[in-house]
Formats: C-alpha cells, structure tokens, sequence
C-alpha cells in the first residue's frame, strides 16, 4: 500500500485503519488530515519540515530533480498512478515562467481509484451500437469525473482505438512508463504532454477513433479538438462546472459549444452519490433526459 | 634441495609481493577511469533524460553499479554512493573524498544543480587520474623489480 511505502510507520498505520479515503494533506507545521466521503478528519500526527522533505524524497525515488518537470506544474505522479498535489516556493526565470519549485510547504495525496463499471450509466449515452458521440462530462470537483472518464476509457478502449492525451498523469496512471490503471486493450495514453500538444501528437501517429481527456476549458483546448473534428475522431472529454451554463462561461467550451462540436452534455450530481448523473442532454436534438 | 626450493620460494613470495602492489596501482587508475567514464555518462543522462539515480547509476562501472544496487535496497543516493565508495576496490582517501562530496551534492533538487554537480566530480576525478597514473609510472616498476631483487638478495643471504 501507498502509506508504509512513502510515510513515517505511525502515519501509515492509522490511515491503513481508515476506508474511503480520497485525499490525505500533509501541511508542514500542522497536523496531517484527509478526506473520507466528502469529511475532513484530523489526526494527531503533526509534520514536520523534515518529514516532509523526506516524504518527497521517497515519492521521488530518491531523486527530485527527475521530479522537477511535474512538480513545478505542482504534482508528482507515484506508484499505482495516485497523484500528488505539491506547494512550495516557485522559482521563476526573467518571463515569469516557473523553472522548478523548493522548500515544499504541503503535499496532497489524492488515492486513484479504479472501479471497474463506473461509467455503465453514462456509455449508453455516450455510445450506440458502432457509433460513439463526441461527448462533455460536467461535474465539480471530487464528483467522479475522472473515475467515469476511465472506465469509460476501458469500456471504448476494449472494442475501437483509443487515444488518451493524460496531461497529469490521473487518468491512466502512467508511472515509469507503465500504464498502472486499465484503460482498454486498445487505448495508447500520451502522458504527461499539454493537453493540446497531445492531442495532436495521438491524432498524427496513433490514428485513433477517439480521443479521451480531462478538464478541458482553455481555448488552446479547443483549437485541438477542433483538428479532430476535422478528420472524424471523437472525442470524450470532462469539465469542471455544476451545470452546463457553468461550463458555458469558459470561452474554449462556449467556442466548442458554438462550433457544434458536442453532441452530448453528461452532468453529474453535485450533491448525493459520487458518479450520479443529474442529466443528460442531445445538443443537436435539443432533448435532455 | 630443500635449500634450493626454500629459495625458490623466497624468491617467489618477494616477486608477487612486488607484483600485487604494483597491480593496486594499476587497479586504482583503472577504477578511477572507469568511474570517471561513468560520470561523463551520467552527465549526459541528466542533461537529456533526466532519470532517477537508481536508473543512472545501474551499469555504469563498480562504484556507481553497487551504488544503483544499494538504492534498490532501500538506500538513499548519497548513503549509497558513499558506502560503494568505501567498499568497492582500492581508492585511496582522497580519491573516496571526491566521491563522497559528490554524493552530498546528489539532494540538489533541479537539473542543472545535478549536472553542476557532476561536472565537478568529472573535473576532479580527472585530476586523480592523472595523479594515478604519474604514481603507477613512478612506483609501479620500482615495486616489480624491487620485489626481483628484494627476492635475490634474500637467497644470496639464505644461500
């Protein structure tokens, strides 16, 4: 398990004793906490600079610097695809562009879960007999967006070409070059590459039928999805947002909306079970179910 | 006979004693350049790869292999840069030294701390190597033919 691999012995004993939990923080100066079923719960254990420090080190091998490419966008990616959130003090060169991150403050470890089946209610919608519809999961977040858009992934993945462009590494879980989560027989994951520039990449070498990836919103996204449209891959993709008038604020989605490009809208309860669809809606046919 | 033989064996003992400490000599400059080819290696892993330590180090000559092996157990970089150091073959202090400060520069954080890093290793291995092998020049002979003549003279005194 994840705990006794990089965590103090004590630590990991007391999370080894608690289910359900998505995300545990580790704040330097205060005590570790986590999130289990959408509560926070504290422990007594405080941590220190140095725990940390050591922590980091573990996650990385050993070796930050081969770390530095994720951490300065603000993760590492660990064994069995888990993801983590870093903080700490950026470094920047004379653009303002982050050249690497020191002196880390905190840490969040948020425990991928696969659960095989989580996106059975969504499929029907986003997919009749051969043909699949260009599809926008919505959801806020720690609803189940990227747990659905796996195993949808794998659903797709076992029966047409797949593509995943996996910008931070959550959906596919790639670690040292091996896919950890199971995203199809036939699904190739572009990892840790820009969305766009993945994109892009997957759609000239690997020739897929359709494209998967998370949280898109920005307009470089959506000249991406644009190119795809052109040469007839679909594409599955999720947004952070309550409803689709949320989604509709971000100009990338509003362009995408504009140009026709999505065929089905999925939201998903932003209260309730994690995963449930709230509603449904045909955007060509103007239906919702 | 037995005189005979007994100053073979003299004479025998005194010649590879010569021998071995010629062969450390040897067996230090090719363990420096070894090591020092294997920092050039790892400079360019670093500047184009960027890879963990484990995977950088691993079959790249003695001192950095038992390092990679040393780190798969468990070890941190510099713990396990620092034991090869001390355990595998015949360094002399100061050239462990130069290992050793190098392991202590391995928490550098960014790429370009690492490569600094190994850039100063590489410079100063170098300079061991020189210093090596002026001394297998100066000493290696000298400890052959010492240990010949050594031998000799002990069987013109046995004899």
């Amino acid at each position: 398990m994840i705990y006794e691999k990089y965590l103090p012995q004590e630590m990991a004993m007391w999370l080894e004793g608690r289910k359900e939990i998505t995300d545990v923080t580790l704040i330097a100066g205060k005590n570790m906490f986590v999130v289990r079923r959408g509560i926070i719960e504290e422990s007594n254990f405080p941590v220190t600079r140095a725990a940390l420090n050591l922590i980091v080190e573990r996650m990385c091998r050993g070796s930050v610097y081969a770390s530095q490419g994720t951490i300065k966008r603000g993760y590492i990616t660990i064994d069995g695809g888990s993801r983590v959130g870093v903080v700490g003090s950026c470094v920047t060169d004379e653009s303002g562009k982050v050249t690497h991150m020191r002196d880390i403050i905190a840490i969040n470890i948020r425990i991928a879960r696969e659960i095989v089946g989580a996106a059975d209610g969504i499929m029907g919608y986003i997919k009749e007999g051969t043909r699949v519809y260009n599809s926008l999961l919505i959801a806020p977040p720690s609803r189940g967006k990227t747990t659905i858009l796996r195993d949808a992934a794998r659903q797709l993945g076992d029966v047409m070409k797949c593509a995943i462009a996996d910008e931070r590494s959550e959906i596919a879980g790639c670690e040292g070059g091996r896919v950890n989560c199971d995203v199809g027989k036939y699904t190739v994951v572009a990892d840790g590459c820009p969305k766009k520039e993945g994109m892009m990449m997957l759609l000239r070498s690997m020739a897929p039928e359709v494209i998967l990836t998370d949280e898109i919103g920005g307009e470089e996204d959506e000249e991406a999805i644009v190119s795809l449209m052109n040469v007839g891959v679909k594409i599955i993709c999720t947004a952070h947002g309550y409803d689709e008038g949320d989604v509709m604020r971000r100009r990338g989605i509003r362009l995408l909306m504009e140009k026709g490009v999505f065929e089905r809208l999925i939201v998903l309860s932003s209260i309730g079970a994690i995963g449930e669809v709230k509603k449904v809606i045909d955007v060509r046919r103007n239906e919702k179910w | 006979m037995v005189r005979l033989l007994g100053a073979a064996a003299v004479l025998a003992s005194s010649v590879l004693t010569g021998g071995v400490m010629a062969k450390e000599l040897d067996e230090r400059v090719k363990l420096l350049r070894q090591t020092q080819d294997a920092a050039v290696f790892i400079k360019s892993e670093l500047m184009y790869r960027a890879p963990v330590f484990e995977e950088c180090f691993r079959g790249r000559g003695k001192i950095f292999s038992a390092a990679a092996r040393y780190i798969k157990e468990g070890q941190s970089p510099t713990e396990a840069l620092e034991r090869a150091a001390s355990e595998v073959g015949r360094l002399t202090k100061g050239d462990r030294e130069i290992l050793t400060e190098y392991a202590r520069g391995l928490c550098a954080e960014e790429v370009g701390g690492q490569t600094a890093n190994v850039s100063l290793l590489i410079t100063r291995l170098e300079a061991a190597v020189r210093e090596a092998e002026a001394e297998r020049q100066a000493k290696g002979r000298l400890y052959r033919s010492g240990g010949v003549l050594a031998g000799l003279a002990f069987v013109i005194m046995l004899i």
